[in-house]
């Protein structure tokens, strides 16, 4: 047994001699999980929330990632490497109930506009007549409302050339088409499938006129 | 690159040249060498140096993926000059 723990000694020693095998076991030691987050653009999505939760503990919070490590180490399950980090998340002022949850990032309260969803002119019939001249009719009976392609476009000129004029009014009404429009920059007003869907069209205009 | 006179040996050699990298990581491995009998892996590192070195060690891996990247996107170079005889047709 003896001989066996002198081997173990002599790799060890030769093994951080060695400047490529000490880079080796250094990455092995302090981040098992490199190859598992190599690619950053990959959505691993494996063992339910905490593949994403250990890919971003390890790029945001090493304290967290350190520990976990430890704990996997010390022979801890993945049940208790879940709590933990959920725990040490909302240490942090970040509420998170539950793993499966941070995949949609810092949890915030949505006040975003979906122009689609009939119910949302139920309590601001106030907008309908605004939203008219952009092609919505929110006056139908349809389960959808039907909302143009171009109209959020539209609403991001729009409010993009009154931004800054010279009078609150319009300043005002500019505001009012950053929210309606989702065009703000403020996540907490914005609905962000549709930002998301209109940046990428205004993205892929953009890429198709300069071809 | 060629052209500028460098050649495949000076290139070789400049390549050869460079220091293997120190990171923090490896640092602590070599003063932490008597391990606990049986583990690989020292113990009893205070948790800030530790949090230092997986960030030096994540940050070092991911600038090394991106220069694997940028090089993997290299335009090929044909070497002419050089026979393989185990591939002569």
């Amino acid at each position: 047994m003896t001989k066996l723990l002198d081997i173990q000694a002599l790799l060890l020693t030769e093994m951080n001699t060695d400047p490529a095998l000490c880079l080796a076991n250094a990455v092995a030691w302090l981040d098992p999980f490199w190859d598992e987050f190599a690619d950053e653009d990959d959505d691993y999505d494996g063992d339910g929330g905490l593949g994403m939760a250990l890919r971003v503990i390890r790029s945001s919070f090493p304290t967290i990632y350190v520990q976990v490590i430890e704990q996997l180490r010390e022979g801890h399950s993945w049940d208790d490497i879940d709590r933990f980090v959920c725990r040490e998340i909302e240490k942090l002022g970040i509420p998170l109930e539950n793993l499966e949850w941070m995949g949609y990032g810092i949890p915030l309260p949505s006040y975003g506009v979906r122009l689609e969803e009939p119910d949302f002119y139920q309590s601001h019939a106030d907008l309908i007549p605004i939203l008219a001249p952009f092609g919505i009719d929110a006056t139908s009976d349809a389960d959808s409302v039907d909302v143009p392609e171009c109209a959020h476009r539209v609403g991001q000129f729009i409010a993009e050339d009154l931004e800054q004029h010279p009078d609150e009014h319009y300043r005002q009404l500019s505001w009012l088409m950053q929210w309606l429009f989702s065009c703000s920059g403020n996540s907490t007003i914005v609905y962000v499938v549709k930002r998301f869907r209109t940046e990428m069209r205004l993205e892929e205009e953009r890429l198709s006129s300069r071809l | 690159m060629f052209d500028a006179g460098l050649t495949l040996t000076s290139l070789r050699d400049c390549l050869a040249q460079i220091e293997p990298v120190q990171l923090l990581g490896m640092e602590l491995l070599k003063q932490h060498s008597a391990h606990p009998q049986g583990h690989w892996f020292p113990a009893g590192i205070p948790r800030n140096q530790l949090v230092d070195a997986v960030t030096e060690l994540v940050g070092y891996t991911r600038r090394c993926a991106y220069a694997a990247e940028q090089i993997r996107q290299l335009t090929s170079v044909p070497l002419t000059s050089i026979s393989i005889i185990e591939y002569g047709l």
